[in-house]
């Protein structure tokens, strides 16, 4: 009963939204009315009959505890992300239908024109399909089956090496905000703000690769930029430099962990610190203090990527015709000025592409150097999302939990896209190419 | 210089060209400098691993910068490890993984601009999406999959099967096939090639760079894959060397025995340090041909 009460609020809410977003955006309101109640029937049967009504279940309850200004609120973080969850997937549904009907009406014969391009193979009905077998079973088993596996792993109690699952709801992913246990640590963040203890870790985990991304993203191509500057000079011996510098590029993220523990680690007897003595400077805790110990692996990562972007910025930079900066420099623009108004517009599409690859690379492939680095330590201060993944679904053998983590990377991953497609889209239509 | 030309240079407008050049001119010694030291900053951490690979704990931690005399027992010690083991198993699973991604790869290409079928766009797009979906996120059912499912623990066929099918390679030949003009292949089919012909005897000749820069990236991406070994590979037997490396402590002083562990960086560093030294140039062409259109 509480299932069709549900199915018929979301539809209803659905109708009420969407309606009133596009009545403001000037659209008819039926049609807006119309489209939210078809996307909330729609977007909440599809989300609850997986999760057959479970977040309805008073026997899932999860909590987490906010204290804002001296007032403790208690939230059941199961029907909190189940409702999250369906208003998402509702919205999503809206988009979809709009998306459809719009294309259905401005259809035009182009384009749906069959393929005629010149040069392809005449009779050739199965040749295409056994060239491209190979690729499209391997992506589908081993990228896309497991991709989906984890949304079901995600609701699953499943320990590693074990086959059979038991359905849990959305208790994989609350626990990782809330705790099953009442009563227990609290961590103060800061006055009047207290979160409960497993949701802070999780956010910290969390933090520690928005730390990471950022501050690698940051040193590295500024740093990068920098060496590019003045290795693309007109000098003798340019690409002997260019060699000389770009090489840690291609060494593997454990070897970089492994020496930088070296220079970095061994307490007060550690090489850098011995450096450090011989200047007269107090020993510096790198890998056992946690800012310490992030700003380690920032480095360490930093100066991994450091040639690779050195590579791409100086070509960017022997790009830049030489007549802008001429006519700049006719114009009264002294050196910075003509860095700052010629030189980055023109070089911007790279440092797009060298920021997203930087991206990517600390949220997904920092586990090598981190776990030859700090281990994650000291106690999760440099553990970031894939560490987190490996030690919780590998170490901890609790798949499901591992899984739920995983879904919340991929929803970073499709965020980064999303960012990565609106920034380059604005730069194709300034682009004069 | 004397006033009077001076005042004549004045007078016309300065070649800004070469004024541009005489500014760097000028200032080229302190770049020179700046640029050594940027130089000395990027390869000091693999220099001093080379040196403590040379030298005992002592040493090391007596800050010796000079090197050691413990390179042959250090050597000994990573060959005891069986290091030679470790480095064949790596380049074998690398030189699979890059093999079968280049080949498929390239017939998915061809696929995708010679020939007409229906839903192509469709599955163009099916294989670009899993770009979207970087090996970390998939990771834990991956492992359930092919360990548990299939059965494959343990195996060099778990490290080089689900790694073959390439949508960044995919995309690379696409785009290079695509910008060959069409007259070729309408050549060649009227001088009665058919697509393997094609294939081979026109295609192949045509992407020797693309093939490259491809082959540059995946090997060294093989050559350096961590993650996926460490969970799937627990035979010594079998593992590949960046799983390897931490194992190739001499085991008899306490803690970590630092001078083998970096002699084997070192020597795991070499072969992709090499290739991308070598092939610096079609590396940045790959890059510049998944970025283009």
């Amino acid at each position: 009963m509480s299932a069709f009460l549900f199915t018929i609020l979301a539809s209803a809410l659905g109708a009420l939204v969407v309606g009133a977003i596009l009545k403001r955006r000037g659209r008819a309101l039926r049609g807006g009315l119309a489209l939210g109640a078809v996307a909330g029937l729609l977007g909440s049967l599809a989300t609850m009959i997986p999760l057959q009504y479970c977040v309805l279940d008073p026997e899932h309850h999860i909590f987490f505890k906010i204290s804002v200004l001296g007032r403790t609120l208690t939230v059941n973080a199961v029907a909190l992300l189940g409702i999250l969850l369906v208003i998402v997937v509702v919205w999503a549904f809206a988009l979809a239908i709009d998306r459809l009907r719009h294309h259905w009406r401005t259809r035009s014969a182009t384009v749906w024109k069959a393929d005629t391009a010149p040069g392809t193979f005449v009779g050739y009905d199965f040749s295409p399909w056994i060239f491209l077998a190979p690729t499209l079973v391997g992506l589908a088993v081993f990228t896309y089956y497991p991709a989906a596996q984890n949304f079901f792993l995600g609701t699953q109690l499943a320990r590693r090496g074990v086959a059979n699952t038991a359905f849990i709801c959305l208790d994989n992913f609350a626990s990782l905000i809330a705790s099953r246990l009442q009563d227990a640590h609290y961590y103060i963040l800061s006055d009047g703000f207290i979160w409960h203890a497993e949701n802070a870790r999780y956010l910290a985990v969390f933090g520690n690769s928005l730390f990471f991304s950022v501050f690698i993203v940051i040193v590295a191509n500024v740093l990068g930029l920098s060496i590019a500057l003045l290795a693309s000079q007109k000098i003798r011996g340019a690409s002997v430099y260019r060699t000389l510098m770009i090489w840690p590029y291609a060494i593997s993220g454990v070897v970089v962990g492994i020496v930088f523990a070296i220079l970095l680690g061994g307490g007060g007897s550690g090489f850098m610190n011995q450096v450090l003595r011989l200047f007269g400077a107090e020993p510096v805790p790198f890998l056992s203090d946690p800012w310490w110990a992030r700003a380690s692996v920032v480095a360490a990562a930093a100066w991994n990527k450091l040639g690779f972007n050195v590579l791409i910025y100086i070509a960017a930079l022997q790009a830049v015709p030489m007549e802008l900066m001429e006519a700049a420099a006719i114009d009264g623009a002294n050196a910075w000025k003509r860095f700052l108004n010629v030189t980055i517009p023109m070089i911007s599409p790279y440092i797009f592409f060298v920021v997203f690859l930087n991206l990517n690379y600390s949220f997904f492939d920092l586990f090598a150097v981190i776990e030859n680095l700090t281990e994650g330590g000291p106690v999760n201060a440099t553990t970031n999302l894939v560490v987190d993944i490996i030690r919780v679904g590998v170490e901890s053998r609790d798949i499901g939990k591992a899984a739920a983590q995983s879904i919340v990377l991929f929803m970073v991953v499709i965020g980064l896209t999303y960012v990565q497609f609106r920034v380059m889209g604005r730069r194709v239509t300034y682009g004069a190419d | 210089m004397t006033a009077r030309t001076r005042r004549r240079r004045d007078d016309q407008p300065p070649p800004l060209f070469r004024l541009l050049r005489e500014q760097i001119s000028f200032r080229r010694w302190y770049i020179h400098i700046l640029l050594w030291i940027a130089v000395i900053f990027m390869g000091f951490p693999l220099f001093y691993a080379a040196l403590v690979s040379t030298q005992n704990n002592a040493q090391m931690f007596r800050l010796q910068m000079i090197p050691g005399d413990s390179f042959s027992f250090n050597l000994q010690t990573v060959l005891d490890r069986n290091i030679a083991r470790l480095m064949f198993n790596t380049f074998a699973v690398a030189t699979m993984v890059t093999l079968g991604k280049v080949v498929l790869s390239i017939f998915s290409g061809m696929a995708l601009v010679y020939f007409r079928f229906p839903a192509k766009s469709l599955v163009f797009g099916f294989i670009l999406a899993a770009l979207m979906v970087p090996g970390e996120v998939t990771i834990i059912a991956l492992f359930r999959l092919v360990a548990l499912e299939l059965g494959w623990g343990n195996t060099w066929t778990a490290l080089v099967v689900p790694a073959v099918a390439s949508p960044t390679g995919v995309f690379l030949f696409r785009q290079h096939f695509a910008s060959i003009t069409p007259e070729l292949s309408e050549a060649a089919q009227l001088d009665g090639a058919g697509p393997l012909q094609f294939l081979l005897r026109v295609l192949v000749p045509l992407s020797r760079n693309t093939i490259t820069a491809l082959v540059v990236i995946m090997f060294i991406g093989g050559w350096n894959s961590y993650l996926w070994p460490l969970l799937i590979v627990t035979n010594p037997d079998l593992q590949v060397i960046q799983v390897g490396l931490s194992t190739l402590d001499d085991g008899v002083e306490i803690g970590r025995t630092w001078g083998p562990i970096m002699l084997g960086a070192v020597i795991a560093s070499i072969p992709p340090i090499f290739i991308f030294v070598l092939m610096q140039k079609q590396f940045l062409q790959g890059f510049a041909l998944t970025r283009s259109k």
